[in-house]
């Protein structure tokens, strides 16, 4: 069954980004819930199809706000920032299969709050459920004090940058550039916040090599997609994205870094290839690119494993300007997870859309037909779509 | 380290497979990795059957404890407040000279003045009934 262009976003939302706020989780994710379906010209009770985050909310409890009574499919995707991704293949599964028709995917949490409790705010029981990994982790690493992603993360981008002599100054161009994106984007947390390569390299480290700046923004906001079939896509009011191809990706083993045959093979080392052989297009002919940047260092090895470049090329590839809104290859035009906010990378899902829309504002990409999206999460998990304007 | 700091440590509660290894670990007193008594191969975290050869037989092997560094992660900053005053400090990935690798504390070492492809002892020291930790050394 080929389902190559059988499923098409058609509504998107995000709230606000925020660095604190009085409204819960499940607030923001049916604020973005509600904005998407309106965005999609549904009524929310049109909706049989949920993906929901792990944690916080439920399908269920989706649905009962939506008055949505007759769900057809509900599934969590358990791959931390991959999730959002890998969830656009779900839904186009399920749309493709005629098991559900209108399928919306949502994200939200308190990536900011949930640290630094207002005085206040009542406790809450709601949480993030623990990833897949988290078995390995807790009796592997945190008893070592390596208890967080940026310090998971540098057990092999240590050894990116060694084999492929890779700089700060390599690393800061996405940095700079995902700032400089934040200035187009009247959401961004960091628009208007300039920030220079001294900024940059005056930042403190925090785990090596990453720095202050290297590390995506705590963030509090939620975002969603609503997806049908093309044919349905044709009577709402915007132009559908299509869903051209799409994967997921492990590493092996996927719940554990450090005996990995080749710790620097990504689940999107995996994933790529099938995402672009089932879209029918090459890496070079997007128009842009909306990379999973929870860290600048895991944004080069992903365009790596995507096809972008050779391995070890990174440092070129985002050298000169060439993923700035000017370059051959815009990246992350709203200022992607490390100056807009951090939805998890719906967010890049979101944006990937207006700009196929063509709403994308001071940050369009001239006449954009095809892009690019990636997730990544958990312990290396990946995912790709490649989008297209219908 | 005083014991004080120690204490302030995070110590997981292992069970199951993890906790057989931490047992053996601490009878011996040195370092006992996973091994498959059918086809001989190592594994590392532990694993009810062999990934090669889907046996499900194994003992806990003595291995040498000898190895490089094969990567580490060098913290300047933490959340986990156990780790506080001891920034900076760096958590080694070892690949022990029989193969599998190991995440321990690398002691006594400064950032930057220990690099991949170092040369390394891994030791175990109890803590408590049941855990197992692994300090790493320059050899």
């Amino acid at each position: 069954m080929d389902i190559s262009g059988a499923a098409a976003i058609v509504g998107v939302a995000e709230t606000d980004y925020m660095r604190g706020t009085s409204l819960s989780v499940p607030e923001l994710v049916l604020e973005a819930t509600m904005a998407a379906i309106a965005d999609a010209g549904l009524d929310p009770s049109e909706i049989d199809g949920i993906l929901p985050p792990p944690g916080f909310i439920s399908s269920e409890e989706i649905a009962a706000n939506l008055g949505a009574d007759d769900i057809r499919y509900a599934v969590t995707v358990h791959m931390g920032g991959a999730s959002p991704v890998a969830a656009l293949q779900s839904a186009t599964m399920a749309i493709a299969a005629g098991i559900a028709t209108n399928v919306v995917i949502t994200v939200g949490w308190n990536g900011y709050s949930a640290m630094r409790p207002r005085p206040d705010a009542r406790p809450t029981k709601r949480r993030l459920e623990p990833g897949p990994f988290v078995d390995v982790s807790r009796n592997f690493y945190a008893p070592y004090g390596v208890r967080s992603a940026v310090q998971w993360y540098s057990m092999y981008i240590q050894r990116y940058v060694d084999l492929y002599d890779v700089e700060p100054t390599d690393a800061a161009q996405v940095a700079l550039t995902c700032r400089e994106h934040a200035h187009l984007n009247d959401k961004a947390l960091m628009g208007g916040r300039p920030m220079t390569m001294d900024d940059y390299l005056a930042s403190p480290l925090i785990t090596e090599p990453m720095r202050k700046f290297d590390c995506c923004l705590e963030t509090d906001c939620a975002a969603a997609v609503v997806l049908t079939s093309p044919e349905r896509a044709m009577d709402l009011p915007h132009a559908p994205v299509l869903w051209l191809g799409g994967a997921e990706g492990h590493p092996y083993p996927a719940d554990e870094i450090t005996n990995r045959p080749d710790m620097l093979k990504l689940g999107l080392d995996s994933a790529a290839p099938r995402a672009f052989a089932m879209a029918g297009v090459q890496p070079a002919d997007m128009d842009f690119l909306q990379i999973y940047d929870c860290f600048t260092y895991v944004v080069m090895m992903e365009l790596e494993a995507i096809g972008m470049c050779p391995k070890g090329a990174a440092k070129e590839f985002v050298a000169d300007g060439n993923i700035s809104l000017s370059g051959r290859y815009p990246m992350n035009t709203h200022g992607g997870l490390l100056s807009q906010g951090h939805a998890w990378g719906l967010n890049h899902v979101v944006e990937a859309a207006r700009q196929l829309r063509h709403e994308a504002g001071d940050a369009q990409v001239r006449d954009a037909e095809l892009g690019v999206v990636t997730g990544y999460g958990d312990l290396g998990d990946g995912s790709i779509a490649v989008l297209a304007r219908g | 380290m005083s014991t004080a700091k120690s204490a302030r440590k995070y110590v997981p509660k292992p069970e199951g497979l993890n906790l057989e290894f931490h047992l053996a670990c601490l009878e011996a007193g040195t370092l006992r990795i996973q091994r498959c008594t059918d086809c001989g191969q190592f594994r590392h975290p532990q694993r009810w059957y062999c990934p090669s050869c889907h046996s499900r037989n194994y003992d806990f092997a003595p291995v040498s404890g000898s190895g490089r560094i094969y990567s580490m992660a060098v913290n300047h900053f933490t959340v986990d407040r156990g780790w506080a005053d001891e920034l900076p400090y760096i958590t080694a990935v070892v690949e022990l000279d029989e193969g599998p690798r190991v995440v321990g504390s690398l002691r006594d070492v400064q950032p930057g003045q220990a690099g991949l492809g170092q040369p390394v002892r891994v030791s175990v020291e109890p803590r408590g009934e049941e855990f197992a930790y692994l300090w790493v050394d320059l050899a």
